[in-house]
């Protein structure tokens, strides 16, 4: 039988290769906050000519009175006939936007001009950001409690759902790494949205990993007498299929998403493709692996001999 | 087996009356409104999350009365046929502005406080539109109620405030024909408005309309003269004040909805709004609903390559599914955004897990020698805990994370939430109800039990060997 169990500390090492980076940038760069988090007002403004940052920028200035972030959009599918730019700048009232819309269609004839405008307020940013720590919170201490309620005729539920939730964490920072550095690299910035992907991953996480812990549960209670680690591998070989099967599904969804929409919602479908294939590989590679860890009692004995830990039995 | 039958049956009327509701044409099932909401990152528009300032503790009558006015502010004239007025918090009211043209204008007129008063005007008529100034002599009117705008001409007139808008009677106002069966405007004040206005027309009346001077009393919104009836007679008591002489029904209306909803009991500022231009939503909607269909297209072919006869099974289970949650966003009246199709579709993927739980379960029973009828049981008994408890933890964070949308206003949130949650519930219930029955009906029909039609191939023969369809 395929021996996945026994490598697990290669899978472990390898979450923390994709891990490492991002978290470094966590720490160092953090997340590039949009104005949904910061406060402030994004245009979004097509004109029908490449390379117009500096004039947009300009036109916008002129009315806000100081120098704005201008980006253009890379992924602009239309451009160079409808080619569309990002000017972010300090929150707007309604009458500097309703100028800025003038301005642009007077110094840019015939072009559809400002498409969209996102305008928050500190307060509404400063309270964004408290209510989205709670959100995830809570989101996982009720997942925690719920994998504890329905695993509670399994042997140690409270394992099952730490586990769980240390998945769901390796996920968690997988995303938010990418996109830190995302941030560095192409100005990608979080807002609102890249919340709600951060909660479905959470939820697909937890989804997929209690699929895989619901069949160890069922194996434990009908293979008795065999070692842990045999009954994980077992479980893990019986549901693998339906994993992949599942998870590719949804990426394959989400990727018709990705592809085929615009601009408005492409960074949230790209958090949540990566979020899902991670979740996917977390939940075989990871949560069930720590499960095996934490009935091994392994992580002390590694410490104690400080080399590569005991392969795991499995026949 | 009869049961079957009967669930057979039942699945049908519930796919054909959600057949009868998608269909574009169907507003209204069995008296209910059906409709789908177009949020304006699809329609265009505009949305505002207007706040009272920082520090401010407006009483929940005041909140809902500011809603109340809001609504009926935004439903007049401003080209917006379905517009979203909620509450938000204990501070805030969310305003969505689907497919609205002059959005700038919109926003500051909707959220303005909007003074309304009954004004002594003298003894010249004023136009409606005028520019006035007001003052406050009456007790009571000092505090609290705002004089006036500072900015207006030194040409502009100055009137007294008479009965401040706070004293009219919300709601009274009622467009009707006086006695000579001309349009008139009737409405109600308070006790303390009906002191002030008992005195002023008392002291100040012109019994002949016709006369070029006499007492007028200008109804004032927001310094800029709404009508300015002359007043011919005492108005004391309880009984409704009645405006006649009115050029037509529509000036009529715009003043009985001046006076019944023109000020904001509340101040309100916009907190955080957003704009998008109709045009960019057309262009999302076209891609939307182009992913949408390339990714069912696709799911539905990697079921039916991967898993045969059932995943044919499971892709007209998948098409039904489609057309429940469509039918159920148009019974729940769901307001679709572009985050809300993405849950729709994402919804799609997940959907298929549960088939593709009981179908990996089935085949694990056929491998193991069991007949089909034995495989289809026990493979749906014992995905069903699996499918239950994943499913679970999706409906919780949908859960929390309408919440957390709600707190905000954040339609693409709440959209997001509620399509992901409409589909897994209804994902559940497809694949208990429709899928458990086709197989089972499958069984029953004693055709089609070659293993190889379920992916499971023969111990015996060599993979490739073809099947029998015997």
């Amino acid at each position: 039988m395929l021996d996945i169990v026994g490598k697990r500390y290669w899978y472990f090492l390898l979450s923390l290769l994709v891990i490492v980076p991002g978290t470094i940038s966590l720490v160092t760069h953090g997340l590039k906050l949009g104005t949904d988090f910061t406060g402030g007002s994004e245009f979004t403004i097509s004109v029908p000519k490449p390379n117009q940052s500096n004039a947009l920028g300009n036109v916008v200035g002129q009315v806000m009175g100081g120098t704005s972030f201008v980006q253009a959009i890379v992924s602009s599918t239309h451009c160079p006939s409808d080619c569309e730019y990002l000017v972010r700048v300090k929150a707007a009232t309604v009458p500097q936007e309703a100028r800025i819309k003038a301005l642009i269609k007077q110094n840019f004839p015939g072009a559809r001009g400002v498409v969209q405008i996102t305008t928050t307020s500190g307060t509404i940013a400063s309270s964004l950001t408290s209510q989205a720590i709670i959100a995830v919170g809570a989101a996982a201490v009720a997942i925690l409690l719920y994998i504890s309620f329905a695993f509670r005729n399994a042997p140690n539920p409270f394992r099952f759902g730490t586990a769980a939730l240390i998945a769901m964490l390796h996920d968690v920072l997988v995303v938010m790494g990418i996109f830190s550095i995302l941030g560095v690299l192409l100005n990608v910035e979080i807002d609102a949205p890249f919340v709600t992907a951060m909660l479905t991953i959470i939820g697909f996480s937890v989804h997929d990993t209690i699929v895989i812990f619901d069949r160890i549960r069922e194996n434990l209670a009908r293979r008795t007498g065999e070692p842990f680690a045999t009954v994980v591998n077992h479980s893990i070989l019986q549901s693998f299929v339906r994993s992949i099967n599942t998870s590719f599904t949804v990426v394959l969804t989400l990727l018709a998403v990705f592809l085929f929409t615009g601009e408005a919602i492409r960074f949230f479908v790209l958090a949540m493709l990566i979020g899902i294939i991670s979740g996917t590989y977390s939940s075989i590679f990871n949560a069930s692996q720590i499960l095996v860890v934490w009935h091994n009692h392994e992580l002390g004995r590694f410490f104690r001999r400080g080399g590569s830990p005991e392969p795991a039995r499995a026949t | 087996m009869r049961n079957i039958w009967w669930t057979f049956i039942a699945i049908l009327v519930v796919v054909l009356a959600a057949l009868y509701i998608d269909l574009p044409g169907t507003h209204d099932f069995f008296g209910r409104p059906v409709t789908i909401n177009q949020g304006i990152d699809l329609a265009g528009g505009a949305r505002v999350l207007y706040c009272t300032p920082k520090g401010t503790n407006p009483s929940s009558g005041d909140m809902s009365t500011a809603r109340d006015v809001i609504q009926s502010r935004a439903s007049g004239g401003y080209g917006v046929t379905e517009p979203q007025v909620t509450q938000v918090g204990n501070n805030c009211i969310s305003v969505e502005l689907p497919g609205v043209k002059n959005a700038e204008k919109a926003i500051s007129t909707i959220g303005a406080t909007g003074f309304l008063a009954l004004t002594d005007s003298g003894n010249t008529y004023f136009p409606p539109g005028t520019k006035v100034k007001l003052v406050c002599k009456v007790a009571g009117c000092a505090k609290g109620y705002p004089v006036g705008q500072s900015n207006l001409s030194a040409k502009t007139p100055v009137m007294q405030i008479i009965v401040p808008g706070t004293e009219i009677s919300r709601g009274s106002a009622q467009v009707g024909f006086d006695q000579n069966n001309n349009v008139s405007v009737t409405y109600n004040m308070t006790g303390a408005g009906q002191t002030a206005w008992c005195n002023y027309t008392t002291n100040h009346n012109n019994p002949n309309p016709t006369a070029t001077t006499g007492a007028y009393s200008a109804i004032v919104l927001d310094n800029q003269v709404v009508s300015d009836p002359n007043v011919q007679g005492p108005i004391c008591g309880s009984n409704g004040t009645q405006i006649t002489g009115l050029t037509g029904t529509s000036e009529a209306q715009k003043i009985s909805v001046d006076l019944n909803y023109g000020a904001l009991p509340v101040q309100l500022r916009p907190n955080s709004l957003s704009t998008v231009a109709a045009s960019l939503g057309a262009q999302s909607v076209t891609d939307a609903k182009k992913a949408g269909v390339i990714g069912l297209i696709i799911v539905a072919l990697f079921m039916l390559l991967y898993y045969r006869l059932p995943g044919l099974l499971a892709d007209i289970a998948l098409l039904m599914y489609a057309a429940f949650v469509f039918a159920a966003f148009k019974l729940l009246g769901v307001t679709m955004t572009l985050a809300g199709i993405a849950g729709f579709i994402l919804s799609i993927g997940m959907a298929v897990d549960a088939n593709v739980l009981i179908f990996e379960r089935m085949k694990e029973e056929l491998r193991s020698g069991k007949t089909l009828g034995a495989a289809v049981e026990s493979g749906f008994r014992r995905a069903w805990p699996s499918i239950r408890d994943s499913n679970a933890s999706t409906i919780i964070t949908t859960i929390i994370l309408f919440w957390f949308g709600h707190n905000f206003a954040a339609t693409e949130i709440t959209g997001f939430a509620t399509t992901l949650f409409l589909g897994v519930v209804i994902s559940l219930l497809t694949a208990v109800f429709v899928s458990h029955t086709f197989l089972r009906l499958l069984v029953i029909s004693g055709r089609w039990r070659s293993p190889q039609l379920f992916g499971v191939e023969p111990q015996t023969a060599s993979p490739r060997a073809g099947g029998s369809l015997a």
